[in-house]
């Protein structure tokens, strides 16, 4: 597949070159020139040009089999027999895309030890949960878990495959997807059905996140897509009864390579700034350690908890399990506090649903005030000792 | 032992900025750079390189400049560099990616030890590393912040996973992808830097890595983007509080809080 200018009807306006986000295009002699090694095959320009005088060429064909290929599967992902929250957003998500062509929602459970009850939470959801219960699921290994997923993957055929960006979901989905030789979608924030073809839009952040791209699997299924908790909402009115069927794989599949020795439970990553009602956080404006010190102050008096933007854990201020945004954790807080937070895209998505927004910063164009219910124009490093101070005086003379 | 680092490059600013007048994308082009991860990966291979012996080789997928950050691994010390280049791998998604680069290794550069950076901060997909691993048919570890030890064929790595770390081992060959606190990268030595002038990368095609030529590029790619466009966000009303000063300010928001609530 590539894009072609026809020449006839170009006119060398050159708006196509201004909109290609690889700068594939130059305007060569009054006709529009596309370097193919550059060019992604986004069709930014195709959709640019006023003249339709883009056209994509070598359209991929129809893959035959794709039509024994239905309904929508969740991976319902559990850890020591409880499921992970995006399990239920998926299947809510999964039962919205499967209104209209009727199919059916399947939630496969992979693990060690599940009873009726546990497993009924998802029966709701789904019109069947497929379990593979087996003792030698019970700890996480790659190779074992991506290899009994794409075998049952293989035996139920469903059209698409939803599992969150959890860290395992991030880990073995990719192998699953190469095993079947499938397209992945990573970090998912908005998914719909073309219901003529069954394909899924699937739209996420691209170039560095300050553009959104819609990205299609067309003729390999099934399509797999990962999605981070938060993104969707659960859909407490849907009340399937669904079935749950046990599911036996061949012994062959639980052979692996990996041993695990041993487990260490780390107490920061217990934070889990979802879980707040306040989140104070913080961005590349607040500079060093120091700013996030005033930060967690604040935090502290306010009964929140203390998050970064993408640029602020890169730089090692605050671990990356407090990071928000596309990359990071989905928030939605009663009070939003952002400090020093420029607003790009991908942190933008991750809370924007936030009650109330309060952002300072000292650039009045920032991004992150067109999201934001008040703004302040002061610099962190002047408006935190204030904000804490006045705070401190109000609390104390209350008292 | 041989190790293999899978490196990228990407673009040194990320960002794109949208023309307020004529509606058109600007790209800032300060260059490209090597993703922050994978100077972490190579750090991890120079230091087992140190502690257990072996080769060091650096392999990257990209356009003829992207030999610029081979020469970053070469500054590091790394002892070789490939560049897997050609225009037939053009538009090539996560899949057609690590198919390549597994080819590739599989026949230029095996390896016993494959180690990756955790996820690339252009396309944040995380994927090829994994990919790759089961191409190859190798063992899996991602997320690794520590190298504990390689004995009998095997290594031993401590792994981030939700709530705590996980002790692991994984029978050799195995694919491991690194987080940040693993390590702090070097900076290049000065031998590093001598090498690094008479550098040239080995560069191969897709006929020199003998692959399958419907595996690769845009054709071995099973998505496709559909459209690319600038997220449209409602514009809320904020209000600027406003103030003589920050203490001014600082006081209004302090009252505000207090007012909502929000501070008990």
């Amino acid at each position: 597949m590539s894009i072609r200018v026809i020449e006839e009807k170009c006119v060398g306006c050159g708006l196509c070159s201004r909109k290609c986000p690889q700068s594939a295009i130059t305007v060569v002699n009054k006709k529009a020139s596309i370097d193919e090694s550059k060019c992604i095959v986004c069709k930014l320009c195709v959709n640019t040009c006023r003249f339709n005088a883009i056209e994509v060429v070598g359209q991929k064909q129809e893959n035959s089999e794709k039509s024994s290929y239905k309904g929508i599967a969740v991976y319902a992902e559990s850890i020591d027999g409880k499921f992970n929250p995006v399990a239920y957003e998926l299947l809510s998500k999964a039962n919205d895309l499967v209104v209209k062509t009727g199919e059916n929602v399947f939630a496969f459970v992979l693990g060690s030890g599940f009873t009726d009850e546990n497993l009924s939470t998802l029966c709701k959801y789904a019109d069947f949960v497929y379990v593979v219960d087996n003792p030698f699921l019970e700890k996480y290994r790659d190779d074992v878990y991506s290899k009994v997923m794409a075998y049952i993957l293989k035996q139920y055929k469903p059209s698409a495959i939803l599992s969150g960006s959890t860290i395992r979901g991030r880990s073995f989905m990719p192998r699953v997807a190469t095993e079947l030789e499938t397209g992945l979608t990573a970090d998912c924030i908005s998914i719909e059905m073309d219901e003529n073809t069954g394909n899924l839009i699937q739209t996420r952040p691209a170039f560095g996140g300050d553009l959104m791209a819609s990205i299609l699997c067309e003729n390999t299924r099934p399509q797999m897509s990962t999605v981070r908790q938060g993104v969707f909402p659960v859909n407490e009115s849907i009340n399937k009864n669904g079935k749950i069927v046990k599911v036996d794989v061949p012994e062959e599949l639980l052979k692996s390579n990996m041993e695990i020795l041993g487990f260490e439970p780390c107490s920061c990553s217990d934070v889990n700034i979802a879980d707040y009602d306040i989140v104070v956080a913080g961005g590349r404006g607040l500079r060093n350690e120091k700013g996030f010190a005033l930060l967690r102050q604040l935090a502290d008096l306010l009964g929140g908890c203390v998050a970064g933007s993408r640029p602020a854990c890169d730089c090692g201020f605050i671990p990356h399990s407090a990071q928000i945004g596309q990359t990071g954790v989905t928030i939605k807080p009663k009070l939003y506090l952002a400090i020093g937070i420029s607003g790009a895209v991908q942190h933008i998505s991750g809370v924007e649903e936030a009650e109330l927004i309060i952002a300072v910063n000292t650039d009045p164009n920032a991004p992150i005030f067109d999201i934001a219910d008040y703004g302040i124009i002061a610099d962190a490093f002047e408006f935190l000792p204030a904000l804490i101070e006045k705070i401190k005086d109000k609390k104390f003379a209350k008292k | 032992m041989n190790i293999v680092v899978c490196i990228k490059q990407v673009p040194a600013n990320t960002h794109v900025k949208m023309d307020p007048v004529t509606h058109t994308l600007i790209r800032d082009r300060s260059g490209s750079t090597i993703n922050p991860y994978d100077l972490h990966a190579l750090e991890t291979a120079l230091q087992i390189r140190e502690n257990y012996g072996g080769r060091v080789t650096a392999v990257t997928m990209g356009p003829p400049h992207a030999s610029d950050i081979l020469k970053t691994a070469v500054g590091m010390t790394v002892d070789d560099g490939i560049l897997i280049c050609g225009r037939e791998f053009a538009g090539a998604d996560t899949l057609a990616t690590s198919y390549t680069i597994s080819s590739a290794i599989k026949k230029v550069c095996p390896a016993d030890l494959i180690i990756c950076g955790k996820i690339a901060i252009d396309g944040d997909t995380a994927q090829v590393g994994p990919g790759i691993s089961q191409w190859l048919g190798m063992s899996l570890v991602c997320n690794v912040i520590k190298i504990e030890k390689i004995e009998d064929k095997k290594i031993i790595v401590k792994r981030a996973v939700e709530g705590g770390n996980e002790l692991v081992s994984v029978t050799l060959p195995a694919v491991i992808t690194v987080d940040k606190s693993i390590n702090v990268p070097r900076i290049e030595s000065i031998k590093g830097r001598f090498k690094k002038c008479d550098f040239e990368p080995k560069t191969v095609n897709a006929e020199a890595i003998e692959c399958d030529l419907t595996k690769i590029g845009l054709n071995g790619s099973p998505t496709s983007v559909f459209k690319v466009f600038i997220p449209e966000r409602q514009k809320a009303d904020h209000e600027l509080i406003e103030g003589k000063n920050v203490a001014e300010k600082a006081q209004k928001v302090a009252d505000f809080l207090f007012e909502s609530k929000l501070i008990v």
